[in-house]
């Protein structure tokens, strides 16, 4: 209730238009290395894949290289994209702004805390599908794989299973990306030691999201059995609510924790 | 408008231990008024300031902006503020960075263009619009930090340390600018180490010391009552000075400490030393009242 006898005309921040400037440093900030990472990366498999092929021709083996072990190859890139461009791309997301002190002049400002960083999440994760579908479609146009749709679902859910957590740990600490990195190879050495080992062993891997297996997805994506064979493989559900469910509900638990923990450093 | 009610702050020390920051300070702040906050370093102003942003919780006690929490006024209103240590992201040019701002102001894009440069014109920051935030002194920077909080008609003013690094033609021009801002709906809150600039411009001074609120000085004209003391400084009079004040001490180049005394006394002692024929420079408190009670509350 305001105070008798006082008016305040409401006003709110253009949050809408400042995604145009969200955007423009995800483009400066994120994107241009992103690419030029993932440029390289790929660009050197294509090479490695290029020069395999000569090397075959001339040792006069009939057939070319088949699909699937070109796919192979993909797959570990497209991995590694799906797990650390999210990293890349959330890092520092509440914790910079807290840690630099820029909080102060956004929130003085009339605007929603939970709004401003949810929607510098969304403004990431659109860049970084857009992104994707880029990077896959200049992969493509030298190498399998051809572009599916079915990568924007992919990258969607990678995006959030990670990004997610990142953002959770942006909120309470300022070495969010290095965390993040620690907490999935942390989980993936707990489930890979005691997943099936029963007991309190197995009940710690219910900790950590099943990132290893995400690969699961990737391979739904491109069609690949778990022995490189080319199949068409089930939607691994799973896996998807595991680590999504995971990713959306350290979201959302971030968000909550922005209107607990102090918006500056003291 | 803005009011404290027994609100305390205490934060964990790097051991655990509780570090009280403010101790139960109760004050308002109404509309039309210009209230400073004073107090040596680490008095707790910052903390302050802090809690009435809404960046952290009082750990007791309440903050109410208009009758809401300061979260939710700026949430639904905002404020204008400047903050003791300008954060801007260094890359960003100095134009961008006050366009961003009056969107997140609630300037309508339109009228973004304008307003920006309505606040470069005022603050003369003309010259350095195309340039990086990382390439402005601090000065300049400063200046940025204020055309920021100015971008927007706020009904309330926040302003910690704001001429912190100004050069003195700048810190006049503030003082000047903070005039201007007077309205009869706007309540401004100044936190300043410079006494000098809070006895120009406040209604009325805080004065914080270790957590607590010491008193709070209005600085409205002194009563004729009111004793202080005055520095004298004549043309080679100095025996007319002994005479008519003889309490008088030398501090030398024909200038004179008067031990305190009230307004009256010392105009009826004035007019005397002029009727004894003394040359007279000036005569004027010897601090400012703030001054004297700073001196008072605070303990070095």
């Amino acid at each position: 209730m305001t105070m008798p006898g006082l008016t305040f005309p409401p006003r709110s921040a253009r949050l809408g238009r400042y995604s145009a400037w969200q955007s423009r440093d995800f483009v400066i900030n994120v994107a241009i290395l992103t690419v030029v990472l993932f440029a390289l990366i790929g660009g050197v498999e294509i090479m490695q894949l290029r020069f395999q092929e000569r090397v075959m021709a001339g040792r006069q083996f009939q057939r070319p290289m088949s699909i699937n072990v070109k796919l192979m190859q993909f797959l570990s890139i497209y991995g590694m994209f799906s797990i650390v461009a999210p990293i890349i791309a959330t890092s520092g997301i509440v914790s910079q702004d807290r840690t630099l002190g820029y909080t102060r002049f956004l929130f003085s400002k009339p605007l929603s805390v939970r709004s401003f960083y949810l929607q510098s999440f969304l403004v990431r994760l659109i860049g970084l599908l857009a992104l994707g579908q880029i990077l896959v479609l200049a992969y493509g146009h030298f190498e399998p794989p051809a572009y599916t749709p079915r990568f924007l679902a992919e990258m969607s859910i990678s995006f959030l299973s990670v990004a997610g957590v990142v953002f959770l740990l942006s909120t309470v600490t300022r070495y969010d990306g290095l965390l993040a990195i620690v907490f999935f190879l942390l989980g993936t050495l707990v489930r890979s030691r005691w997943e099936s080992a029963g007991g309190l062993g197995q009940a710690l891997t219910y900790l950590f999201p099943p990132i290893d297996q995400s690969e699961q997805l990737r391979r739904w994506v491109l069609g690949l059995g778990p022995m490189g064979e080319l199949i068409s493989p089930n939607f691994p559900w799973k896996v998807v609510l595991w680590n999504g469910g995971y990713g959306l509900a350290c979201l959302v638990l971030g968000l909550y924790l922005l209107r607990r923990i102090p918006l500056t450093k003291a | 408008m803005i009011r404290f009610d027994g609100v305390s702050k205490t934060y964990r020390g790097l051991l655990g231990s509780p570090v009280a920051a403010v101790t139960d300070v109760t004050l308002t702040l109404g509309q039309g008024e210009v209230l400073g906050l004073a107090g040596p370093n680490g008095a707790g102003k910052s903390t302050l300031i802090g809690l009435l942003l809404g960046f952290m919780p009082p750990t007791s006690g309440r903050v109410t902006i208009g009758g809401l929490s300061p979260r939710a006024f700026i949430e639904r209103h905002g404020v204008g503020y400047v903050s003791e240590l300008i954060a801007i992201p260094p890359t960003w040019l100095m134009e961008n960075a006050l366009k961003r701002y009056a969107l997140l102001a609630g300037i309508p894009p339109a009228d973004v263009p304008a307003r920006v440069d309505a606040v470069i014109g005022l603050l003369g920051l003309e010259p350095h619009r195309g340039k990086l935030i990382k390439q402005l002194s601090k000065g300049n920077l400063q200046r940025v930090g204020l055309a920021q909080a100015l971008l927007c008609d706020e009904n309330i003013l926040i302003l910690d340390e704001p001429t912190h690094g100004l050069d003195p033609m700048w810190t006049q021009r503030f003082r000047e600018l903070v005039e201007g801002l007077r309205r009869p709906d706007r309540a401004i809150l100044i936190a300043s180490h410079n006494l000098d600039e809070l006895q120009r411009i406040c209604d009325r001074v805080a004065i914080i010391d270790r957590g607590r609120l010491q008193r709070v000085v209005d600085l409205s004209a002194p009563s004729a009552d009111a004793m202080a003391p005055y520095r004298l400084v004549v043309r080679g009079s100095g025996d007319q000075v002994m005479a008519v004040f003889p309490d008088a001490q030398s501090v030398g180049n024909d200038e004179y400490d008067l031990p305190e005394r009230s307004l009256e006394q010392l105009n009826q002692q004035m007019a005397a030393l002029i009727a004894a024929g003394a040359m007279i420079v000036s005569v004027a408190p010897a601090h400012s009242a703030l001054e004297q009670q700073f001196r008072e509350v605070v303990v070095q």
